[in-house]
């Protein structure tokens, strides 16, 4: 069995993102840019995966520049076989990527595809569901655990009155949450083995999906500021101050 | 003039309280605004629906395979109703979070996540970066709006209407590439999480599982949900079934009591409580 990951190049988690003045977009200029954490994760549960004997082959796919190269040695770096680049110039929608994700899966018919269950940049959670709903196969979102059996999954997943669970046939998309595993660090040595390691460009052009969008961004603001605290003396003004503001 | 259709989450008992807020932003919208329930005898939870502020009509469809909220069941379901209506809302839990990508995929369009704030019926304000950007997103004209609703930024409607309910019939058929196994909910007697209109929650800091116990205490006395930050639970200071301190969490509190570090990761400034971040 193959397994299709998913990689968003993304700003880094630790950065502080600021808003442009000109309100045109985030300031990106110089700043570090990263795999996006839940595509690590949802790499480093395909590796284990494949470490368990359970798949042969690994693939990472990202869909943009060729600056998001750098991720895909990462990926590459972390342990997956092989990376394919869509390369486009264009930022896309989710809809968009899923497309595309869709024809590279038609090419290359893995057993399972696992990715983020959302980028940290534009927190859209959308491109694993879509997937899923255009290649008309089963989803598995939020994933905490992941069991694989013969031809099926059983999935934990992580919602918001507990854990549900699901079984699902493959193959199948599977969007992880943070808890499922903790990605390992990239050894010197990897990094060294990953540049050779082949990564094909595909154009997007050449895939044939529409760049269509019926979202357009208009523009960029900071958040409101948040209110300032108070201190409080003791635990009956506290209560008072709930109740003023009509909270208890 | 818009047409509003709002896909109710429910437990299989009540309605879920997000979906009294979804309608607040369809009000915002402006328009016609239906709630479609879906599930297996939703009698009750449609008479719920129906009686939110400014719903003129639920839409119950009930069927076995519809019972359980699995994504690939229920959204064909929202898409075979989705022709009538000019935007389609669901709210930004994870079972919304879940199934209206599935929708808007179906539809042929992308979705816009965790709606904030109504600019008009086509431009709405979402945050990204986990709450340290927000943007303004303009749909273009003559397709199906498909978006979610952040809980945390809108006020339930109250529920004196008296809206219809009509029964309809499954368009879809069951998947049989998926089945649900089963939930384990968390939290005991106290409310979840997610439907508790007060909670308070607990960090690192507390340091142990005695110390903890006081958040309990102060939570029953108060009736409240218990939380707590993602460092606490991994410190196995907390239960895994307290963590609020993720996107994944969605909440409806109107207040929220922390002893939690103010570190940026675990907050969102975009909020009016404090609201969970990606990590």
């Amino acid at each position: 069995m193959k397994i299709l990951v998913g990689i968003k190049r993304v700003v880094d988690y630790n950065v502080r993102v600021r808003v442009l003045p000109d309100g045109s977009g985030v300031d990106t200029d110089g700043v570090k840019m990263s795999v996006n954490p839940f595509d690590e994760i949802a790499l480093e549960e395909a590796l284990r995966i494949k470490e368990a004997g359970k798949a042969e082959e690994v693939i990472v796919v990202s869909v943009g520049g060729d600056e998001c190269q750098q991720q895909l040695r990462t990926g590459l770096a972390m342990g997956a076989d092989r990376a394919i680049q869509v390369k486009t110039g264009e930022s896309l929608q989710p809809l968009s990527v899923a497309r595309a994700f869709l024809k590279i899966i038609e090419r290359e018919q893995p057993g399972l595809v696992i990715l983020g269950k959302q980028a940290i940049d534009d927190d859209n959670s959308q491109t694993g569901q879509m997937l899923a709903a255009l290649w008309d196969r089963p989803q598995a979102t939020f994933a905490s655990k992941l069991t694989l059996s013969d031809g099926s999954a059983t999935v934990v997943r992580e919602v918001d009155i507990g854990l549900e669970t699901i079984e699902i046939d493959l193959p199948a998309v599977v969007t992880v949450d943070l808890r499922l595993n903790e990605p390992r660090f990239v050894k010197l040595p990897d990094i060294m083995k990953a540049k050779r390691k082949p990564l094909d460009v595909v154009p997007l052009e050449d895939l044939d999906v529409g760049a269509d969008s019926n979202l357009s961004v208009t523009k960029f603001a900071p958040p409101a500021q948040r209110a300032k605290g108070i201190m409080v003396e003791d635990a009956a003004q506290l209560v008072q101050e709930l109740k003023n503001r009509g909270l208890v | 003039m818009s047409r509003i259709l709002i896909i109710g989450e429910h437990d299989g008992q009540n309605l879920n309280l997000a979906i009294a807020k979804c309608v607040r932003c369809a009000q915002a919208i402006g328009g016609d605004i239906d709630i479609a329930i879906f599930g297996n005898a939703v009698d009750a939870i449609a008479a719920e629906a129906a009686s939110l502020d400014s719903v003129s009509k639920v839409i119950a469809v009930s069927a076995d395979h519809l019972a359980a909220p699995l994504a690939v069941n229920w959204a064909p379901e929202a898409v075979a109703l989705a022709a009538d209506y000019s935007h389609v809302l669901g709210p930004s839990t994870t079972l919304g979070r879940d199934l209206m990508p599935r929708v808007a995929a179906l539809l042929g369009v992308n979705q816009v996540s965790d709606i904030m704030e109504v600019t008009d019926s086509s431009t709405f304000k979402r945050p990204i970066y986990a709450g340290n950007a927000i943007v303004d997103v303009q749909c273009a004209e003559g397709q199906t709006i498909v978006g979610t609703v952040r809980a945390a930024s809108w006020q339930a409607v109250d529920a004196s209407g008296s809206g219809s309910v009509e029964s309809r019939a499954a368009a879809g058929s069951p998947a049989s590439h998926s089945r649900y196994v089963g939930l384990e909910a968390g939290g005991g007697e106290r409310p979840d999480l997610q439907s508790a209109a007060k909670v308070v929650s607990g960090g690192r800091a507390l340091g142990s599982v005695e110390n903890f116990e006081l958040i309990y205490q102060l939570a029953d006395r108060l009736g409240a949900g218990v939380g707590a930050s993602r460092a606490a639970v991994d410190a196995a200071t907390a239960p895994t079934t307290c963590r609020w301190a993720k996107r994944a969490r969605s909440s409806h509190r109107t207040c929220t009591w922390h002893s939690v570090s103010p570190a940026r990761s675990s907050t969102s400034p975009a909020s009016r409580t404090r609201v969970p971040s990606w990590q």
